[in-house]
């Protein structure tokens, strides 16, 4: 029988180098064809130009991406090196983007076009596409073109899948289907107006029948389902218009560069760039009414399809003579208030004890002390020490008989004063 | 002139080393292991429910007559204050000659779903004063109170002030309607009775969700492009994935809690107008008489500055003072230069008034 030379921790070290020498593999290929190719200008679509090096760079890293990460150990990090390899590939995205901007330059430079003119006319092109994407239903097309301003949209799914409410998406389904097909033999029995108007009438008719309750809970959910998907695409247009703002900033802050003549010189920096733009617009627009409003309409609209599935499971429960939340919730309930009345019965019990206790009066005392006016006390003893300084410099100064006297008066009268100040 | 030098051949070469760092640093991960977090050791003193109070070891023979009680927010892991050698709060408090309690309230379950700000405040903080005012035989101790556990701290010393000898705010809202209030923004059309009223507790998920909101591009992908260069250096590393640890380790909120201080402080900011009730007593900021020091963060965007300082206009207390760092909200905790000004600081205050 072989024997197998590694344990689990000699597999992981093995991957990790593998990982390594294939990574290795294809930068050397890409970084060939590029060094081969650059500095000869733009050339015809070939294999070797650096658009098809870049591009077979990028394919062989997205094949490594997919097979290599993340990790297949169990680690407490895995959150973390997610997060890590997907920013690294939004960085990779971005520099493939970047590339072909690049190419295109360079190109009309070529052709005797000045740069700010080819870069003006591509970031509207790209302001365009995205403004037309954020258009169409869900946004989906802008996030996946813009992925970096997109991540708004991908934290709140990644929220909501926590907060399970899925539900197709009807009105996408009747979107694509142009609307409500007629039934057959009745014609415009649906009638005009879109997909949303059209599900919120089939979901609005009465329910009939032995089953009544049952069928107005679920068209309840499915309407609120409906709430839920607008309010999605709302939100999503908005995070769209983040991602255009972006982009104008970004088109003003290279043309700003440009006549400063402070370049960028690493993918990095203009990445870091790229995210400014993102940060400040997105600031822009999250300080905004509609934002907030937007938002809180999509939280609202996503807990109310939870709410009513809430209700319709505990309905199911209890008919199957099964504890539910509704019933969980009352026992907590009770809970809950009969722990407050135990800690204040405690609490009076523990006072009816100190009270019967010769350790009353010392607490009384220690009471007084702590809240004595500990300040008034150091200001009397100053304006005593006060006092008998000076009646100590009148003694040493005057040999005058009467005028002990008349200290006398004056600290007695000082005395009084003090008496009455305190 | 053209706003780039970078060349197709330096494009792909920065990012076949960024890639062959990111290689390395997968590699450092599988060697780091668990992070620790907490270097300050403590013993547990009482324990009620999941809220557990802790008793740091002091650092001096003689620590200071009067213990100070750090009570941090129901939002994140107190142990952002003790998060590591030589970025801790606690570490510095103790180092001063402090005698440092901690409330830590572990992790709400669907059972404490009914507890109310007033539970929180007049019971559990009430409770943990109780308790080392005993073991100490004081009267009144300090009280020391951190972002949402200052608002409470503020709140308990105006229902008790015979309790609190001095009163510490750190980064604490008292006023949640100013100017680039961000959060108050978002919550202010959020229907909370409907959230909590179907979710029970309130998800930690949905408050890391909004915490990322505020800056979703740095704080989603960013901040890891910028770990990948010093990601072969296990202890820069393990430094990052403490602080990525106690970002995502968010408790869910007991939902009567949530309900009352969105409802009161965000979204109605009755605080200020002295409208607040917990259980029977309602909350008057000029009841406030003890010395007061409130320490905020001119950068901190969760909570602005005119948030926390808004405090001095409407407690009695003849004895207040302010604290200003240059640093965000994290920062104040954290870096080398908090932990050189504001422990000390806070330490110098609490000792000169006994």
């Amino acid at each position: 029988m072989a024997d197998f030379p590694s344990s689990p921790i000699d597999w992981v070290q093995g991957w990790t180098e593998i990982q390594q020498q294939a990574w290795k593999t294809w930068s050397g290929l890409a970084q060939d064809a590029v060094k081969r190719t650059a500095g000869m200008g733009h050339m015809p679509r070939d294999p070797f130009s650096p658009e098809a090096a870049m591009r077979m760079w990028q394919e062989g890293l997205s094949q490594w991406w997919n097979l290599f990460s993340p990790p297949p150990v169990e680690s407490p990090h895995q959150a973390f090196v997610r997060n890590t390899f997907s920013a690294g590939e939004n960085f990779l995205k971005m520099g493939g983007e970047v590339f072909k901007v690049f190419q295109e330059l360079h190109g009309k430079q070529q052709m005797g076009e000045e740069w700010t003119t080819t870069l003006n006319r591509i970031m509207e092109q790209a302001k365009d596409v995205l403004t037309q994407s954020t258009r169409m239903w869900g946004g989906d097309s802008a996030r996946q073109m813009m992925s970096l301003w997109g991540l708004p949209m991908e934290s709140w799914k990644n929220l909501s899948a926590q907060i399970p409410t899925e539900l197709p998406d009807l009105s996408r389904i009747f979107g694509q289907m142009g609307g409500m097909p007629p039934m057959m033999g009745m014609g415009s029995f649906m009638g005009a107006g879109s997909a949303n108007e059209q599900m919120d009438r089939i979901l609005s008719a009465p329910a009939l029948g032995y089953t009544r309750e049952m069928q107005e809970r679920q068209q309840e959910l499915m309407k609120y389902g409906l709430e839920y998907q607008q309010a999605l695409a709302d939100f999503s247009n908005i995070i769209g218009q983040v991602g255009v703002r972006a982009l104008t900033l970004l088109h003003q802050r290279l043309l700003e560069l440009g006549a400063s003549e402070k370049p960028l010189n690493s993918l990095k920096e203009l990445y870091d760039l790229w995210v400014d733009c993102g940060e400040q617009a997105h600031a822009e627009v999250a300080t905004q009414t509609s934002y907030a409003e937007s938002n809180a309409r999509l939280v609202n609209a996503m807990v109310k399809v939870r709410n009513q599935s809430q209700k319709m499971f505990d309905h199911a429960m209890a008919s199957m003579n099964l504890p539910n939340r509704q019933e969980l919730n009352t026992a907590h309930r009770s809970i809950t208030e009969m722990r407050r009345r135990v800690r204040e019965l405690e609490s009076q019990l523990r006072e009816v004890k100190r009270k019967g206790s010769n350790d009353e009066k010392v607490d009384a005392l220690r009471d007084d002390l702590e809240r004595g006016n500990l300040a008034g006390l150091r200001e009397e003893v100053d304006a005593l020490k006060e006092e008998v300084a000076l009646l100590k410099k009148v003694a040493a100064a005057s040999d005058d008989k009467p005028a002990p006297a008349a200290a006398a008066k004056k600290v007695t009268k000082s005395k009084s004063k003090a008496k009455d100040d305190s | 002139m053209f706003p780039f030098t970078i060349r197709p051949d330096q494009a792909v070469q920065e990012l076949v080393e960024f890639n062959q760092k990111l290689a390395a640093g997968i590699k450092t991960l599988q060697e780091v292991g668990p992070v620790e977090v907490g270097v300050s050791p403590k013993e547990e003193v009482y324990r009620e429910d999941k809220v557990v109070l802790y008793r740091f070891t002091p650092a001096v023979a003689q620590p200071h007559r009067v213990p100070v009680l750090v009570v941090y927010a129901l939002v994140n892991r107190p142990y952002m204050a003790d998060l590591q050698d030589g970025r801790s709060m606690i570490q510095g408090l103790l180092k001063e000659g402090m005698e440092v309690y901690l409330i830590d309230w572990g992790y709400p379950d669907g059972a404490d779903r009914y507890l109310t700000l007033d539970d929180y405040i007049n019971g559990y903080i009430h409770r943990a004063v109780e308790v080392i005012c005993e073991r100490h035989d004081l009267y009144r101790i300090n009280l020391l109170g951190i972002c949402q556990g200052g608002t409470f701290s503020t709140c308990y010393s105006a229902m008790h002030p015979d309790k609190v000898r001095n009163l510490v705010t750190m980064v604490t809202p008292i006023d949640f309607h100013t100017e680039g209030n961000l959060l108050a923004h978002w919550a202010s059309k959020l229907d909370v009775d409907l959230l909590t009223d179907t979710l029970g507790n309130i998800p930690g998920e949905l408050l890391n969700f909004t915490f990322l909101s505020m800056k979703p591009f740095q704080l989603t992908t960013q901040k890891y492009l910028d770990l990948v260069p010093i990601m072969d250096n296990p202890e820069k590393l393990k430094n990052f994935l403490r602080m990525e640890s106690w970002i995502f380790d968010s408790p869910d909120q007991a939902g009567e809690a949530f309900r009352q201080f969105i409802k009161d402080f965000f979204q109605n900011n009755r605080l200020i107008r002295g409208e607040v009730m917990m259980g029977q007593r309602r909350v008057d900021l000029s009841k406030i008489n003890m010395p007061v020091l409130n320490v905020f963060a001119t950068e901190d965007h969760l909570v602005p500055p005119e948030a926390s300082q808004a405090l001095k206009r409407y407690i009695s207390s003849k004895d207040y003072e302010e604290m200003a760092f240059q640093g965000g909200h994290i920062g104040i905790y954290v870096s080398g230069r908090a932990q050189r000004d504001i422990p000390p600081g806070i330490a110098k205050w609490l000792q000169a008034r006994g």
